[in-house]
Parts: C-alpha cells; sequence; structure tokens
C-alpha cells in the first residue's frame, strides 16, 4: 500500500463521528490551556489519562494528541498580549509579539501566529505520514544494543535541554532513573528501592510523578503570587488583518521554521521548545537588519511558531515507530500507548495500521478545527487571560485529585502526587529543570533492561555496543555531545541566546 | 527578557551559595544513598547484570556529578532564583492531605469545597465571599462531570 491508500484509511478512522468528536474536544482543551500560563499539556494529559480508560484506544490517542498540538497554537496568545508564555514553547514568541501589541498589531500579529502555526503542522504532518513508515522498516534491525545507544542519546539530549548549567540536566536525568528504578527488579524479583511501601513495589506510575512534578509544584509556587493580568484590548476581524508586506515577509520564515521544527522534533531529547530557540536565532542571524528583531518584526514570531508546530507532529515518529519518546509529553503520550494495549515501535505501523494512519488523519482534521477556533473565536480565548489566577488553581487542585485517586481508587497515589509536588518545588528553588527528569524516569526500565539483555547476548562482551554501525554511531554521538556539555559548562561562550527563564515564573519548564 | 553575557573566564570556585550547598548535599546523599543499596542487591557479573548494578553506577554518577556541581558554581541565573514561599506549598499540602483522609468517609462533593477552601486560602487577595462561592461552584461541577457525566465510581456524598 502506497501512502495515499493509507492515509485513505486514516481519513476513514478519523472521519467517524466518535473520533471527530474526541478530535474536536482535544485540540478545544489544548488551546484552552496553552492560553492560560501555568497549565500546560503535561499536567493536562496526565490528568485525563485515566479518563481515557473508558474509552478506545484510536479516540484516547487522537483527543490526548489533540491536547498536545492545540496546546502550540493557544500558548502565543498570553506571549503577545501578556508578554508571558502560555508554556514554554511560547516564550520566545514574547520576543517580538509583544511589541508589536505594544504597537497595536496584536490583531495582526495573532492572525500571523495561526497561520504560521497551521503552515507548520501541515509542514510536519507531511514530514510524518513519509518518514514513519521509512523509519519503523529501518527499526526493525534494532536489537537491543541499538536500543541502549538510542535512549542513551536521548537522555544525554534532555540534559542540554537545561541552559543554565549542562550538569544540572544530568543530575536532573540521573535522579529519573532513579526514580524509574523504583519498584521490582524484572529479572530477579527483588524488590529496589521500595522503603517498605508494598504500593510501591509496582513502581512510581506516570501520572503521580508527571502531574506532581509540573503541575503541582508549579501551583505551590505562585499560589498566592499576584500574577499580573494585563489589559486586553477588543479584536475585530479588522485588527486581524495581517499588515503590509507582512505575509509576504513571513512566507520564507514560516518554511525555515517548519523546517527546523520538523527535524528537531525528530531528535530524541529535543522538542518544541528548543526548535524555537532556533528558529528564531537562524532568522536573526540571516536577517537583513538583525536590529529590528526584538521590536517586534513579523518574522520573529512566524518563524518560532511554525517550528513548534512542525516539532509537535514530528514527535510523534520516534515516539511511535521506536518507542522512544523525544520530550516529556511524549513519554506521557507513550505511557497512555501502553495503558491501551498498544505497544509502541516498529511493528505499530503494522499491528495497528488504523490506529496510527487514523491518527495522522486526525491531526490533519484537528489543524483545520485549530484554524476555526484560533482565527474567529480568538476574542472568546482573549477574555480567558481575564480570570484571576486564585479562583483557577483551587480547580486545577481539585481536578488533579479527583483524577489521581480515581486511577486505582487509592489515597496513596495522592499522596504521591503530593509528595512529588513538594519535590518538585524543591527543585524549582534549587534550579533543577524537571523535564530531563521526566524522560529519565520513563526510559530507565527500558534502558536497564536492553542494557543487560545485550549483555547476555553478547556473553558480558562490553564491544558489543560499538561492533555493529548504528549502535556504535549512537554511541560515539553521546559521547561527543558529553564532552561538549562537560566543556561548555566550564568555559561558557559568549551567548546571544535569549534566556529561558523569561516568564518562567508563571509559567513554569512546562512544555 | 534578559540576554545572558557570560564572559569567557572559566567559572572555577566561583562561590557557592547557601542554596547550591544544599543542592550539593542532596545529589551526594542521594548517589550515596542508592550506591549504598545498590551493595545491598545484588551487584552481579558481567555476564548476568544483577539487581544493584544500575543503582549502583547511577549512585556513583549522581556522586560524582556533586563535585562537578561543586566545581561549575553557581547557575548563571543565581541572582534571579525564585523566592521561597511558605504559604503555597503548606496550603496546597494541606488541601491535598484533607482530599486523602475526607474522599472515602464524606464522599466527593463535601471534600471537593474543603480542598477548595483550603487550597484557596494560600491566596491573600480572596475575600471570605468569594472562597466560599468558589468551593460551591467547584464542588457540583466536580459532581456533575465527575460522577454524572463521566460515572466515575465516586460517591458525592456520604450517605
Amino acid at each position: 500500500m502506497n501512502i495515499f491508500d493509507n492515509l485513505l484509511m486514516g481519513f476513514g478512522v478519523a472521519l467517524s463521528w466518535e473520533a471527530l468528536l474526541y478530535c474536536f474536544i482535544g485540540v478545544t482543551l489544548g488551546t484552552f490551556i496553552g492560553v492560560l500560563p501555568g497549565l500546560g499539556p503535561m499536567v493536562t494529559i496526565g490528568m485525563l489519562l485515566p479518563i481515557t480508560y473508558y474509552l478506545d484506544p484510536t479516540s484516547a490517542i487522537i483527543m490526548l494528541a489533540g491536547i498536545y498540538y492545540g496546546s502550540q497554537y493557544g500558548n502565543s496568545t498570553a506571549s503577545i498580549l501578556l508578554n508571558l508564555p502560555g508554556t514554554s514553547a511560547g516564550a520566545v514568541t514574547c520576543l517580538d509579539g509583544h511589541p508589536l501589541a505594544l504597537q497595536g498589531r496584536a490583531g495582526s500579529a495573532l492572525f500571523m501566529t495561526t497561520i504560521a502555526s497551521f503552515f507548520g503542522s501541515c509542514f510536519g504532518i507531511i514530514v510524518l505520514a513519509s518518514l514513519a513508515p521509512v523509519l519503523a522498516n529501518f527499526a526493525l534491525q534494532f536489537g537491543p544494543t541499538e536500543y541502549f545507544a538510542l535512549m542513551l542519546l536521548g537522555l544525554i539530549a534532555a540534559a542540554i535541554l537545561v541552559r543554565d548549567s549542562l550538569v544540572r540536566g544530568l543530575v536532573s536525568v540521573l535522579l529519573g532513573l532513579l526514580l524509574g528504578l523504583v519498584g521490582t527488579d524484572i529479572y530477579s524479583g527483588s524488590p529496589r528501592f521500595t522503603f517498605g511501601f508494598l504500593k510501591l513495589s509496582d513502581g512510581i506510575g506516570l501520572v503521580p510523578i508527571a502531574t506532581g512534578v509540573f503541575g503541582v509544584a508549579l501551583i505551590m509556587a505562585n499560589a498566592g503570587r499576584h500574577v499580573v493580568s494585563g489589559s486586553t484590548e477588543k479584536l475585530g476581524w479588522r485588527s486581524m488583518m495581517p499588515g503590509p508586506g507582512d505575509v509576504k515577509r513571513s512566507i520564507l520564515p514560516m518554511f525555515r521554521g517548519a523546517s527546523i521544527g520538523s527535524i528537531l522534533g525528530m531528535l530524541p531529547g529535543a522538542g518544541p521548545t528548543i526548535s524555537t530557540f532556533i528558529a528564531y536565532a537562524t532568522e536573526k542571524k540571516i536577517a537583513r537588519d538583525p536590529s529590528r528583531f526584538g521590536r517586534g518584526a513579523i518574522e520573529g514570531v512566524a518563524a518560532p511558531e511554525a517550528s513548534n508546530n512542525a516539532a509537535s507532529q514530528t514527535g510523534f515518529v520516534p515516539t511511535l515507530t521506536l518507542g522512544v519518546p523525544g520530550d516529556p509529553v511524549m513519554a506521557v503520550m507513550l505511557g497512555a500507548l501502553m495503558i491501551h494495549g498498544v505497544p509502541p515501535g516498529p511493528m505499530l505501523l503494522v499491528d495497528h495500521a488504523p490506529l496510527f494512519w487514523g491518527l495522522v488523519a486526525s491531526f490533519f482534521i484537528g489543524n483545520l478545527l485549530l484554524l476555526i477556533l484560533n482565527i474567529p473565536l480568538i476574542g472568546l480565548w482573549v477574555q480567558l487571560l481575564k480570570v484571576p489566577y486564585g479562583l483557577l488553581y483551587p480547580m486545577i487542585i481539585s481536578f488533579v485529585c479527583i483524577g489521581v485517586y480515581s486511577i486505582n481508587n487509592s489515597v496513596f497515589d495522592v499522596g504521591l502526587v503530593m509528595a512529588f509536588g513538594l519535590f518538585g518545588y524543591m527543585m524549582l528553588l534549587l534550579s533543577i529543570e524537571p523535564a530531563p527528569m521526566l524522560l529519565g524516569f520513563i526510559l530507565a526500565p527500558m534502558i536497564e533492561e536492553n542494557f543487560r539483555r545485550s549483555l547476555i547476548l553478547s556473553r558480558g562482551d562490553f564491544m558489543t555496543f560499538v561492533e555493529t554501525p548504528i549502535s556504535g554511531g549512537l554511541i560515539a554521538l553521546s559521547a561527543l555531545l558529553l564532552g561538549w556539555i562537560i566543556i561548555s559548562d566550564f568555559y561558557p561562550k559568549k551567548t546571544q541566546v535569549p534566556n529561558q527563564d523569561a516568564g518562567k515564573e508563571n509559567s513554569g519548564g512546562q512544555d | 527578557m534578559n540576554f545572558s553575557n557570560v564572559d569567557r573566564k572559566p567559572r572555577f570556585y566561583k562561590g557557592l551559595s547557601a542554596r547550591d550547598w544544599i543542592t550539593i548535599s542532596l545529589v551526594a546523599g542521594c548517589g550515596v544513598y542508592s550506591m549504598w543499596e545498590g551493595l545491598s542487591l545484588d551487584l552481579g557479573s558481567v555476564r548476568r547484570i544483577g539487581a544493584g548494578a544500575f543503582p549502583f553506577a547511577i549512585g556513583a554518577l549522581l556522586s560524582i556529578m556533586a563535585i562537578f556541581l561543586g566545581l561549575a558554581g553557581s547557575p548563571a541565573n543565581s541572582t534571579d532564583q525564585p523566592k521561597i514561599s511558605i504559604r503555597g506549598p503548606v496550603h496546597i499540602s494541606a488541601a491535598m492531605i484533607a482530599f486523602m483522609i475526607l474522599i472515602n468517609p464524606l464522599g466527593l462533593a463535601p471534600t471537593i469545597a474543603i480542598v477548595t477552601i483550603l487550597s484557596a486560602s494560600a491566596d491573600r487577595s480572596l475575600r471570605l465571599r468569594s472562597v466560599l462561592l468558589l468551593a460551591l461552584f467547584a464542588s457540583s461541577l466536580c459532581t456533575v462531570v465527575f460522577v454524572f457525566l463521566l460515572g466515575l465510581p465516586l460517591q458525592p456524598f456520604w450517605w
């Protein structure tokens, strides 16, 4: 079957009433949480995961994915209007988006970000649809050594997510690996790090960690602080029209942004947030007049928005075909697939072809819905920014408690969320980024299993990791990256990269 | 939006704040503890790696990282590290503990009202009236959405 037959089959799945409904719910919810600073896709997906137990796998994944890419549309609204990113992937959009709003051009900036988001997403979906089958075929040759090497590379790349200190990133990854080891060892059956709790012998669930560290911790930090809600102007159809030359000037940046995002989205450990920084830096570097950037250049809005949307679509390539997530949100998505009995990996495209192609088709539909949600209805989302945070976070806490409790009807899990909330708050105070930790947590069991299996197969010969070209190449890349991490941490270069901490106090490090 | 302009000088022993020392000792503590846990399990051999090998190795790496943390000094943004707030963590934890204790004896609706009041009281700017209204709204919303619409197996009230 060629790609068109497959897509046709996918649309057959995605155009069913049920799939359409869940796609709509997903993207609407995604825009909602993307707009609100302090509530990201991570927390929302973690919270909704237990509710999707009652759905069939395809609808569940379509909805959860919709939340993820939908939030990439919404995050620019708060960036432009309030200079406060809705999620961390929107931080770069503040740089030129807010100056545009100050010049009274918020409407056209919002219009251009939506167009750029749509363009980036479509670009990403095409890359996903054409590359996923190729990569899945390639991945059939992967043995335990290749998987180990790939995950090692992913973990090291995740440590680079932390821009201030790469050593802190590694600490975060290692803490995540430790948390992932909690539970019963699969080879020997001996309990590890259970501290005598019988409940921990199955390991710590993904949902308590994700909601605790990403959701509750940020609420703990922000509750009682006055979050500035800026004045929001009225946005009519007329103000949405892009100014002269805006569209023409944005076409090439959108194309470059989408290409950068597509590539970075597929690399393990990079993800949408990193891609926005690189897309912005690229535009600034090749611009004829770089001084315009930071004062309201439309290219500085279009390129990063195209790139984060492209990255959030191509992020599904490694997650679905290799079973190796590229960023923490993808890790939760991977968990969702496994909960529903769909093992991600090269066989997914064969064994669950309707699910995969249905998902790809639903991306097209979801992005069309987002276009409708974000252009005529933008005023609705702007109103949302006026709700005071003090009324919002007690509701979020209630939802978190109910959501987590209902997974196993266990108050112990609620206690775990609280403990991880406090833990995450401490990490925030100590400047240790939580995102690499979550990736480490997810990959820990897989990386250990593949490592041990490789050594059993090679009868204890460590050379097995460098003997095959794929695994050897990945290990070499990891070593180079690690060397670069350590050197650059001691000899920081003069950088002109915008600080990722902008607005962190309110939005947190969630992607 | 600030741009980080770090000078080219290596940052050895740039001075460590109290917060850095806490970080280093916690990381080292985790490292040493997990090495100890690894040793108490079976390390195994190269041919058949035991249950203790990974905890030991990760613990060793964490301990090395603790040393690196000390060498690297304070993070670049150490001047604008977040302020410590006690109210937020205390109130939110209290609300979640209340949920754990009350959900079974009291049922969903009263529990959510109490959780909302406890967590909202972290924000001193809210008036009592709006907190009570919010509690009423949250508990009815949660009851309708989770019990009636989604059909989760939760008791709305204790009877």
